[in-house]
């Protein structure tokens, strides 16, 4: 069997304040991706080594990691296509737990901040029936509901490394995804979070964060249109500041 | 956030060579500087019709020294910042704007190629009226 050199980043507070790496050579074949290697690694050789991951399929979104220097879903790149051997690290940018794993807390309260929920202003009685909409509508917004919360597009993000206040693409991506939904009324409530400061206008169109999503949810695309569409309606409430409604 | 409790987390801190870390990050800061470089040219473009108003000999002067090996080598690499500029924006337009025609959106390349129509066609324009 062909044997491959996995270097993986450990951090054990407890014993070493500071990182550093370990190598280990296991056996693998073609079928293995680099989340069976880390799995192998702990099954039979160190059963210390500590890293997330559940589905092993590319949904749940938690073995994301940096693989030789990019960050990637652990579950869905194989081995055999880095011969010379993997480094697999932690994903930049965020704190680090313990060897691979990440605090994800900052993530996840950017997310929640943008308030991903349908708004109305006026909840109709269940009698009246769904809220319709046509396959076109969903269209509009459909590849920024694929988001699995990976976290890679942060790790991705030269902004988000420099400024952690920064909302940054996942979470202004989903703002958009309900913004651009037909049956939903809550795009000024959102337009506070994510026009302010911290939101779109920091981002320099770096679009780093869309090359590594594995679900192309473009969350470049949801930035720069959401710029726009804010742009748009800010003009339009000078020019007509009756109001648009 | 108040922090977690347990062990300390360790911070990494960012290289500050981050952006040689890929090609993509790399393209990303000579786009930023490409904009320095428009910058300079237009400046020294207006300098060029500022001569012109001083009179003929001034505007000599001002074509003596666009032939000056620097001043060429200052164009030569404005030039390509420049086209750099462009055609990286061009790019980013499918990305930004989404055309729709009733209730069809107009495919990325369609767009793009409307840009790059556009683009070629005030060139040949702005040519045409330079040259004669
Ligand atoms: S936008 Fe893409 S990369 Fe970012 S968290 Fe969602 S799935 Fe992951
Ligand atoms: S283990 Fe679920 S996405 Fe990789």
């Amino acid at each position: 069997m062909k044997t491959i050199d996995i270097t993986v980043t450990r951090y054990d507070p407890e014993n070493s304040p500071v990182p550093y790496e370990q190598t280990y050579t296991i056996p693998y074949d073609d079928e293995m991706v680099v989340l069976d290697g880390l799995n192998y690694i702990k099954d039979h050789v160190d059963g210390s080594l500590s890293y997330r991951w559940s589905c092993r399929m590319g949904v749940c979104g938690s073995c994301g990691m940096t693989v030789n220097g990019v960050p990637k879903l652990t579950c869905a790149v194989f081995l055999k296509d880095y011969p010379q051997g993997v480094r697999v690290g932690p994903m930049d940018h965020f704190p680090v737990v313990r060897d691979l794993v990440i605090e994800m807390d900052d993530f996840m309260d950017k997310l929640r901040a943008v308030k991903p929920w349908m708004i109305r202003e006026q909840e109709k009685p269940v009698e009246e029936g769904e809220y319709l909409q046509s396959p076109e509508e969903l269209q509009l917004f459909r590849q920024f509901s694929m988001c699995i919360n990976c976290g890679l597009c942060y790790a991705a993000c030269p902004v988000y490394a420099a400024d952690k206040s920064f909302i940054g693409p996942a979470a202004i991506a989903l703002a958009h995804r309900y913004d651009m939904d037909s049956r939903e009324e809550g795009q000024d409530q959102r337009a506070e979070v994510i026009g302010s400061h911290e939101g779109i206008w920091e981002c320099s169109f770096v679009g780093e964060c869309s090359v590594v999503c594995p679900k192309h949810v473009d969350p470049a695309a949801a930035i720069q249109r959401s710029k726009v569409q804010l742009t748009k309606d800010h003009i339009l409430g000078l020019l007509w500041p009756w109001g648009k409604s | 956030m108040t922090p977690a409790p347990g062990p300390p987390r360790h911070q990494p801190r960012r290289s500050s060579l981050w952006w040689l870390s890929n090609g993509r990050y790399f393209l990303f800061m000579l786009r930023e500087l490409s904009a320095v470089f428009v910058a300079l040219y237009a400046l020294s473009y207006l300098g060029g019709l500022y001569r012109l108003s001083q009179g003929k000999d001034s505007y000599e002067a001002y074509l003596a020294m666009l032939h000056h090996p620097a001043v060429l080598v200052f164009l030569g690499v404005s030039l390509a910042f420049c086209l750099l500029h462009t055609v990286t924006w061009i790019h980013l337009t499918p990305i930004v704007m989404v055309v729709r025609m009733g209730r069809k959106v107009i495919p990325a390349k369609l767009v793009l190629a409307g840009n790059y129509l556009v683009w070629i066609l005030l060139s040949g324009v702005l040519w045409y009226l330079v040259v004669n």
